[in-house]
């Protein structure tokens, strides 16, 4: 199996995208069967992706190409870019890749979206399988949160039956086309669930700015769609994993009164909850405003993490707004299920991150030898706790991964995993999948 | 492409990323190799230049005994990032204090490297 992966950068995407197809589609043997397109948000234009796209399609002699824009892209063989692109090609048929699909309304509709990477998964008939799928990531209208505002204060207060209903109204309003937060990812992996597909490795596109995201299917770039693939083989296995820094456990807390439908926390410890998640987090209204203001108030260096049916912690950002009385969570409903939910704090550090993207490969490679490529889906938020040191991460995953082995890591706004029929909706996490041949047990023989 | 053409490109790419005022490659002694400006530069972007331009021996200095390879100083408004390049280079870039810190000392790094390689 021919397996090449490379990294450029440039100011204009054309120049980037004549740099990425000699890397790595001229250094595959013939045409390739099929691309992991990923290129950052700073070309802005969709008509630049869209001929970037034919373009990549004209040169690989492909349309099997998904990917999507994300706020960094690299691989093992390239330090990571926040203006340029990094692609993965694939030829040979040791694995399996299903042409792309796609479902533009995803947002709306993340279960019939579920079905279309349903759909391929139980189209291949291969031993080992897991499905990749790409979302759109957060996006909020300008006015966002003074629509939030007026539901918060007086909706809420005045209609505390109608909780729920209002939750939602909450939700379309901080997106144009449905959910502005990735909180449909939980349906999506759940909806797998129920239809008996065991693994699956997912993310969101972004750019931080959160004014746009665009996914690629073929030499199409949509603006609001689930774009997939799955990979199938039956020499070959696959191992899928995630985790995130847990390194820093400072306190817990209770979430004593929310809106289930929008991850919309009212009251922490019985108080309201924006003042009481400072107090928690110990840091002044300015301070917290200098520090996440330029990231729509999103406290990335506290996480507060929840326990599930599945997992004891699972992560997720809180939005603390200073014209809100609440806090913003991107917890999914279903996690959201009693009325006083214990909740743990992890503060995020750069040493603590690189060491869970160390834990999350030596996972992968459990079991497993003569690893051939590897897709690793990092939240963006770890690029900015990280800044320069983001490609110590990636020297890492090589140590595990073996030298040679070629993968790519897409920076991603929102991570999902579907682990042997575990759903995993998370954020600042790495999540990633490996393929490999499985190790055989060999027992020691007296003859 | 010949060294200088290169090097110039490599610096024009970061003068794209968002807020970012300038790139300029330094010599330790102060001397300017290639440089890189936004079209309407200001006179505080001028003397912020200046004081790079006085100080970068002193500030590689300090990095080489502290073995740093990156120093960011915030004046006159502007963020000032200084990478280390080579023995002999400084890769320096100035932005606006509303840059995303992060994003932009990733692409410097990766910049820093790619100009090592032309030296």
């Amino acid at each position: 199996m021919q397996i090449t992966a490379g990294t450029t950068s440039h100011r204009s995407i054309k120049q980037a995208t004549n740099a990425i197809i000699r890397d790595v589609i001229g250094e595959i043997n013939g045409t390739p069967e099929f691309l992991i397109v990923g290129f950052t948000p700073n070309y802005q234009s969709k008509r630049d992706y869209e001929n970037a796209l034919a373009k990549i399609c004209e040169e690989s002699g492909t349309k099997n190409i998904i990917g999507g824009i994300f706020p960094g892209v690299a691989t093992s063989n390239g330090l990571p870019t926040t203006q340029g692109c990094s692609v993965m090609g694939f030829k040979g048929d040791e694995v399996q890749i299903q042409p792309p699909f796609d479902y533009t309304n995803v947002r709306i509709n993340p279960k019939k979206g579920a079905q279309k990477i349903r759909k391929a998964y139980e189209s291949t008939t291969k031993s080992s399988k897991l499905g990749f799928f790409l979302t759109p990531g957060p996006f909020y209208q300008t006015n966002a949160f003074e629509q939030l505002k007026v539901l918060d204060t007086f909706f809420a207060k005045k209609f505390k039956k109608m909780f729920n209903l209002i939750g939602r109204m909450i939700n379309r309003s901080m997106g144009k086309n449905g959910y502005g937060s990735t909180l449909f990812a939980d349906t999506i992996l759940r909806t797998l669930v129920e239809g008996g597909i065991k693994n699956a490795l997912g993310g969101a596109t972004i750019d931080l700015d959160m004014k746009y995201c665009y996914q690629f299917s073929g030499d199409s770039v949509f603006q609001n769609a689930l774009v997939g693939t799955v990979f199938s083989s039956d020499k070959l296995s696959f191992n899928n994993n995630w985790t995130f820094d847990k390194s820093q456990h400072s306190r817990d807390f209770f979430l004593t009164e929310f809106l289930k439908s929008s991850g919309y926390v009212q009251k922490i410890n019985k108080k309201p909850a924006n003042e009481a998640f400072l107090e928690l987090i110990d840091i002044s209204r300015d301070l917290y405003d200098e520090a996440f203001g330029k990231l729509s108030y999103a406290s990335l260096l506290y996480l507060s993490a929840l326990e599930n049916e599945y997992e004891d912690y699972v992560p997720f950002v809180s939005v603390c707004h200073p014209i809100l009385d609440g806090v913003i969570a991107t917890i999914p409903e279903k996690t959201l299920s009693s009325n006083n939910i214990k909740t743990d704090f992890f503060t995020q550090s750069g040493t603590g991150i690189q060491k869970s993207a160390l834990e999350c490969a030596n996972n992968l490679t459990n079991g497993m030898t003569d690893i051939r490529f590897g897709i690793f889906i990092n939240c963006s938020n770890r690029l900015l706790i990280a800044g320069d040191k983001i490609d110590k991460e990636n020297k890492l995953i090589e140590q595990a991964v073996g030298e040679d082995v070629p993968f790519i890591t897409l920076y991603s706004g929102g991570e999902f995993s579907l682990i042997n029929q575990k759903p995993i909706y998370s954020a600042v996490s790495i999540h990633g999948f490996v393929a490999g041949e499985p190790t055989i047990d060999t027992k020691n023989v007296v003859f | 492409m010949n060294y200088t053409k290169g090097i110039s490109s490599e610096l024009e790419d970061l003068i794209y990323l968002e807020d970012v005022e300038a790139s300029i490659l330094f010599r330790i002694d102060g001397n300017v190799v290639e440089s890189c400006f936004n079209e309407n530069y200001s006179q505080e972007l001028l003397r912020t230049v200046q004081w790079c331009k006085a100080n970068v021996e002193k500030v590689s200095l300090e990095m080489r005994s502290n073995n740093l390879n990156k120093v960011t100083y915030e004046l006159n408004d502007f963020c000032v990032l200084f990478f280390v390049v080579n023995n002999v280079s400084i890769l320096t870039t100035l932005a606006n204090q509303n840059v995303n810190l992060s994003l932009l000392s990733i692409e410097a790094k990766r910049k820093s490297q790619i100009i090592a390689s032309y030296l």
